[in-house]
């Protein structure tokens, strides 16, 4: 392993959920006739399918769950089959008359990693700004051309960034990338090849402003090439101007963002982030609301069959 | 660097010398792959033995329809596109700019590495751009014939450059015009001096054969100081003269150089021990190198084969007419300080006169004779219209030509003025002449 | 080689004018035949490599090397990295891929060669520091590890002895490792983990899991006929660079390629079908495409009637109904019926006549389709579990769940180590990780902490941040910035990280952890159909020992004081526990020496020599 690295354990692996019982784990089992699980000591450990006893999947059927009970049981009847949900960004939440516009903040480059990779200077160097994709149609209409700047309104703040006007995206939708915007204080150190000088200001109340100082620029290091950066546009942040939205089910934050695009106003200058953590709060407690409540069946605080990052002891998951 | 139509060479930042992709040659030495093609995750990138039929290079050259870039250039490339796109692979089908999708114009090498290194977080960026680069907001290029509804349609359509090549900005900048102009005064006294000589014209003193020999020797000496101060790597001169490539201008040039001072330099010496036969020789092959030195410039320029601008055969005249042109200017200037015979002043007026009305019908026979390519096109609007306009209509050919005619057709008193105008314009139509094809992108 | 010299340069050189470039008398031997090529370096000269310098071309400058096999650690993905460590100088000077890697095959993408940009950033993280100002002042001072360890372990005992277990939690962005951390906190009895997960895949995961218990595809796009990406995995993405390959070889081989994005991404622009779809209206396409394999007999009918419950649905949902297979097949036509690509079209903007042919195309495809969702339209929308679910519903509706070519759970294509020691599962349940609103979430609702702190729920003594970056990667950044400032919501917070961040701004520890060439870990992930283990070491500690170089910890062969969690956890673990009381030094113990503190070779050792078994 020191040596190579790594290695194979197997070269391939398929359809796993065949895979007989042994007649070791089938003693002292019963086979349910209607719906052929196999339990042992109470617990699931297979299927019968036809004639074979076999492992099938984790899951209360031992099936694949078209139908999920486990929905039904934990007060959501409407989706125990597949089913379409209406997004928060669906074009009826979306007044497109007031310049509304879904913003796909999500997608990522190639050369970058999150913002891990702020300090590998020939990543920096290949990408260091995240434009505003729009299309030609949606740009016309505002009457802005690639690099004019706009002010992007969330529901907690905004941000100013530039447009790429472009017609690799849907029209009625902004796109961003992620990885890009990163930034220090004049105290801070260090990814001097990604970030650009800010200043913070605590205006009370919650609202925060974000003002940016300097854009990147070459500085004398150990590593010469430090001095010869000639990039200076550093990008915006634009995730410290989005809400959360946590999925009631999945807990997913929910990454579209319904914001407003128009021309940046005349006191704005590219980079500008403005944000309210108190309507933060309020959007929070908005997305909280549409949440069903543990305990499930029985006390619990989750279905046992459900995987859990570090699983306490399966008592832990009854309310006491 | 300027012969390569590919843009493929830059001068390293560390090294301070060209360096290009050399396919990983200390690699493939030792029988590795190339490290592109042995990191690409989608196997994009394919090299081998294009001679062993069984490789996999030779198969997918047998069975996919490729492309290359430049193939009127004739450089034989051996990187071959499988479904080349051609707005990926011309760089005329789309527009250079400062701010791509997620960076900037790349100008990490070069100049402008060297510029940033000097001037790290004192001048900024926009001074550099300014001073160096193509794509400087300035610099935006006219399009061709926009009038033209089919040319507009297709503007429309027309691709988006999202990311580019390092640009290698201005290579050829002041020095390389203001060496174009001593070395035209170097050789253009010389070449006057002895037309003036063969001509009979009265005047061809002791004196002044001196002086020009001098003024010579002179602005040889700043053209060979301009030279190396060029080069980003001044010893790498020395390879010029030690490790030539005989079919390099460069080397050629290098040489006539240094041949015409050496001759230049044994007629002084006869001039001094006044050995009569010594200055007879070496004025004549003064005069031969001296022509080199007028003209070579051209072939060199031509050289540069991704510069179509300047691959025409106006060129040799141009130098040459150059040549004489400075040389006559500076005589002018000589002829404040030296009195010259009347005969000899005329013969001087009248060489100024005649070459520079032979610039502006040369200029203008260059510029609009139909130019075949897109790039040589754009030279010329830009020449004409676009960017260099007024430094090419009020600069060269208005300062430079038009008004030292006239002055000397109105009033040779002031010959001097014209002279200096003279002066000026050959270094501003040859800085334009150089810098303008540079400005085009070509990759 | 080509080159003539000419007598002047012949003179030249002997002069000393120039340097000679004379041809080197003893070249390195080529290790192929002319006109062959191969990739790497034989691992059995990987000791003693000697090679050329690429930037010392024409010199033919030679370079003795050691090579170290490590792993990447810019993505989750693990791909293989060798390390070329000069003999002269003792240090890194390049990384390559290492083709004994079974995902990545000796292939990277940029930031895996990029690893020497950050192990050589010459402003990095060296030293760990400690706050000596305000928290988030941005004062540091340098301090040993030794008083670092000290004072975290006083802190985090005393919350253990107070029984104030829910106070100490450690959050992590990027894991890059297998099961180490899980111990760690079980050892210690807390309920402590917190992830990013909840901002990457939660959604995806909670909608596969759903239909089968594995929370996450692993697509055989290597021998598909037909691919349904909504992702850009040619181009980015978690294991973008093993699954660029492998959809690329699966095209040469003939396979189709179908993107719903609704952006033109690199990976679209190389489809067969881009399929642009209104953000979240992915669901609606899907089930159109569902809908399609159902009426027109597409589906695969001997996996559905086995392997679907859908007995369970006819009884659950239409009680009375025989429970025939054609039953259901009406009903769910019946339930289906307004999923026409005509609606689809409308909600999303694909075509319908795309849908109904990118259908069509699936359906031949049968068991070889191949799909992913990870991200995404699943992390992007209300409801964007519901897009893996609906995609997933594909591969079960065409039987090519498990099949050759077609989509795995991920669980069959990765490999879980066994551990020295397994700490019994904690008994206490965090509900500021998972808290009572959301019993079904996939994993902890991190994203909320600021609120759930703000709400008072619940207060953190010790925090650790590692290899995380919320107040930048996260939403709403400034809730993230009120809570870390505010030290009786979190009374310490220690940032864990090889590179400066937005977040270690505000720490009151910043350690300095090491880059994929600076730490160990286990690593397995499901790239293909396959199971492979990788392992990442610290190179120049292997390079130590290769030299026979004596040394204690990692950090110390490391730049600066650079160290590597594993026996930062151990150390720590053993000094919360300095007399055993607490029972956490049991899970320490060396299991090859009575009594002793394990050490990280022994760990690993452990694991690996089971593997081996």
């Amino acid at each position: 392993m020191r040596k190579y690295g790594a290695f194979e354990v197997e070269n391939s692996s398929y359809e796993m959920h065949l895979k007989k019982l042994s007649e070791n784990e089938l003693s002292n089992s019963s086979t349910d006739i209607d719906n052929g699980i196999i339990t042992k000591n109470g617990k699931a450990i297979g299927v019968k399918v036809g004639n074979e006893m076999v492992v099938g999947f984790p899951t209360p059927s031992r099936k694949q769950e078209f139908f999920s009970q486990t929905m039904n049981e934990w007060k959501w009847p409407e989706y125990t089959i597949p089913t379409y949900i209406k997004s928060h960004v669906h074009p009826e939440k979306i007044d497109q008359s007031k310049g509304e516009f879904p913003l796909l903040p999500t997608f990522r480059l190639p050369v970058l990693i999150h913002s891990r990779s702020g300090n590998a200077k020939w990543l920096a160097e290949i990408a260091n700004r995240n434009p505003i994709w729009i299309h030609t149609s949606d740009a016309a209409n505002l009457g802005l051309k690639t690099g004019d700047m706009v002010r992007m309104t969330t529901e907690i703040g905004y941000f100013v960034d530039k447009i790429w006007v472009t017609e690799s995206i849907k029209p009625g939708i902004v796109a961003c990338s992620h990885h890009i915007g990163r930034w220090r204080r004049q105290q801070d150190e260090g990814n001097r090849w990604a970030t650009q000088t800010v200043a913070i200001e605590n205006q009370g109340d919650g609202k925060w402003k974000m003002k940016k100082l300097k854009g990147i620029r070459p500085f004398k290091s150990a590593d010469k090439d430090s001095s010869r950066i000639f990039w200076s546009d550093g990008g915006v942040h634009q995730n410290i101007t989005h809400a959360v939205h946590p999925d009631p089910i999945s807990g997913m934050h929910c990454w579209h963002q319904k914001v407003k695009v128009e021309v940046a106003h005349p006191e704005d200058q590219y980079g500008d982030i403005f944000v309210d953590t108190n309507k933060s709060h309020e959007v929070y407690k908005e997305w909280l609301k549409m949440t069903r409540p543990a305990p499930g069946p029985n006390g619990l605080r989750r279905p046992l069959w459900f995987a859990r990052a570090l699983r306490p002891d399966d008592e832990a998951f009854y309310i006491k | 660097m300027q012969a390569c139509p590919y843009d493929a060479l830059y001068i390293d930042p560390d090294t301070h010398t060209a360096a290009k992709c050399n396919y990983c040659a200390h690699r493939v030495d030792i029988g590795l792959e190339p490290a592109c093609v042995n990191v690409c995750p989608e196997h994009a990138i394919i090299s081998g033995d294009m001679d062993d039929p069984n490789s996999e290079i030779a198969q997918l050259l047998a069975r996919e329809q490729v492309t290359v870039r430049k193939p009127e250039k004739y450089t034989g490339p051996n990187v071959f596109y499988i479904n080349g796109d051609s707005a990926s692979l011309t760089p005329s089908e789309t527009d250079r700019q400062d701010q791509y999708i997620w960076g900037s114009q790349n100008k990490g090498v070069g100049h402008y590495a060297r510029f940033l290194e000097k001037t790290t977080d004192r001048k900024t960026f926009e001074d550099m751009v300014n001073e160096l680069s193509p794509s400087s907001r300035e610099m935006s290029f006219p399009p061709i014939n926009p009038k033209r509804s089919v040319e507009v349609l297709m503007e429309k359509a027309k691709a988006k450059r999202v990311y580019d090549t390092p640009d290698k900005g201005i290579l050829w900048g002041w020095e390389v015009a203001g060496y174009v102009l001593t070395k035209a005064i170097s050789s253009g006294v010389i070449l006057l001096l002895v037309m003036a000589d063969l001509l009979g014209v009265k005047g061809v003193t002791q004196e002044v054969e001196y002086t020009t020999v001098f003024i010579s020797l002179f602005f040889l000496l700043l053209t060979g100081i301009l030279l190396v101060k060029d080069l980003d790597q001044p010893k790498r001169f020395l390879y010029v003269l030690l490790r030539p490539h005989w079919n390099s201008w460069l080397v050629r040039g290098g040489y006539s150089i240094t041949f015409f001072g050496l001759f230049v330099s044994v007629w002084l010496f006869g001039l001094y021990f006044n050995i009569e036969s010594v200055v007879l020789v070496a004025r004549w092959l003064s005069v031969l190198a001296g022509l080199m030195v007028a003209v070579y410039t051209a072939f060199l320029f031509a050289q540069a084969k991704g510069r179509d601008f300047w691959q025409s055969p106006m060129l040799v005249l141009h130098m040459l007419v150059h040549s004489l042109m400075a040389g006559s200017a500076f005589f002018v200037l000589i002829g404040l300080v030296v009195a010259f015979s009347p005969s000899m002043n005329g013969f001087i007026l009248l060489i100024l006169k005649i070459s520079t009305v032979v610039n502006v019908i040369l200029i203008g026979i260059e510029l609009s004779v139909p130019h075949a390519t897109h790039d040589s096109k754009s030279v010329v609007e830009m020449i004409l219209k676009g960017n260099y306009s007024k430094l090419f209509w009020i600069g060269a050919m208005l300062l430079g030509n038009i008004i030292p005619v006239l002055i000397l057709f109105v009033n040779p008193q002031w010959a001097f003025t014209s002279a200096l105008f003279v002066l000026s314009g050959i270094y501003v139509t040859e800085k334009i002449w150089i810098e303008a094809p540079q400005r085009i992108s070509l990759t | 080689m080509g080159h003539q010299p000419t007598f002047i340069e012949k003179i030249a050189e002997k002069v000393g004018l120039i340097p000679t470039l004379r041809a080197d008398e003893s070249p390195l031997p080529s290790l192929t035949e002319p006109g062959k090529l191969q990739g790497f370096p034989p691992p059995e000269k990987w000791d003693d490599w000697e090679e050329y310098e690429a930037t010392g071309w024409a010199r033919k400058e030679k370079k003795k090397y050691s090579i170290v096999p490590t792993t990447c650690f810019n993505c989750e993905s693990a791909c293989g990295l060798l390390a070329y460590i000069d003999k002269t100088t003792g240090a890194v000077r390049k990384f390559e891929g290492n083709p004994y890697h079974p995902a990545s095959r000796g292939r990277n993408c940029a930031k895996g060669p990029a690893t020497i940009n950050q192990i050589t950033d010459p402003e990095r993280i060296l030293y760990p520091l400690k706050r000596t100002g305000e928290r988030g002042e941005g004062k540091w001072e340098r301090v040993s590890w030794d008083n670092v360890l000290d004072d975290i372990a006083g802190k985090i005992r005393k919350a253990l002895q107070e029984k104030r277990h829910n106070e100490v939690a450690y959050h992590v962005g990027r894991p890059g490792h297998e099961g180490y951390m899980d111990r760690v906190l079980k050892s210690w009895g807390i309920d402590g983990h917190n992830s990013h997960t909840n901002v990457c895949s939660s959604g995806a995961r909670f909608g596969y899991n759903l239909w089968h218990g594995y929370d996450r595809p692993s697509p055989d796009h290597a021998n598909a006929d037909f691919i349904l990406l909504i992702s850009a995995h040619l181009e980015s993405g978690h294991y973008f660079n093993p699954h660029a390959q492998r959809i690329i070889e699966g095209m040469m081989a003939g396979a189709k390629l179908a993107v719903m994005d609704p952006r033109l991404s690199n990976t679209a622009s190389m489809a067969n079908y881009w399929m642009p779809s209104y953000p979240g209206s992915e669901a609606a396409v899907l089930l159109a495409m569902a809908k399609i394999l159902i009426d027109e007999n597409l589906y695969n009918r001997d996996f559905v009637e086995n392997w679907v419950n859908w007995k369970e649905y006819l009884e659950h949902d239409h009680p009375g109904t025989s429970l025939t297979f054609e039953n259901f097949i009406t009903k769910l036509k019946e339930v289906y019926t307004e999923y026409t690509p005509e609606f689809a079209e409308n909600e999303s903007g694909v075509k319908a006549e795309m849908i109904i042919n990118v259908s069509r195309e699936i359906g031949k495809a049968g068991s070889r389709f191949a799909t992913h969702n990870w991200r995404a339209a699943g992390s992007g929308n209300l409801g964007g579990w519901a897009v893996a679910r609906c995609l997933h519903f594909l591969n079960v509706l065409t039987g090519s769940v498990g099949t050759v070519g077609g989509t795995s759970p991920s669980a069959w294509n990765k490999f879980k180590p066994n551990f020295f020691d397994n700490p019994p599962a904690q008994k206490f349940w965090n509900e500021l990780h998972f808290p009572k609103e959301y019993p079904l979430a996939f994993f902890e609702m991190s994203f909320l902490l600021p609120h759930f702190l703000k709400e008072g729920r619940g207060k953190l003594d010790v925090y650790f941040t590692r290899v995380f970056n919320p107040v930048w990667t996260y939403p709403d950044g400034f809730s993230w910035i009120e809570a870390l400032t505010d030290k009786s919501k979190i009374g310490m917070h220690i940032a864990l990280t090889p590179t400066w961040n937005e977040t270690a701004y505000y720490a009151d520890y910043v350690l300095p952890m090491g880059h994929a060439s600076e730490r160990h870990d286990i690593n397995s992930y499901e790239t293909h159909s396959g199971v492979w283990i990788a392992f990442r070491q610290p190179v120049l500690r292997e390079a130590a020992r290769r030299n026979g170089k004596p040394f204690t910890f990692t950090y110390e062969v490391n730049p600066g004081e650079v160290w590597e969690e594993d026996e930062f956890w151990i150390e720590l673990s053993w000094r919360i526990d300095p007399d055993g009381s607490l029972g956490i030094r049991d899970h320490f113990k060396s299991p090859y020496r009575k009594e002793e503190k394990i050490t990280v070779d022994e760990y690993y050792q452990f694991i690996l020599n089971i593997l081996k078994a």
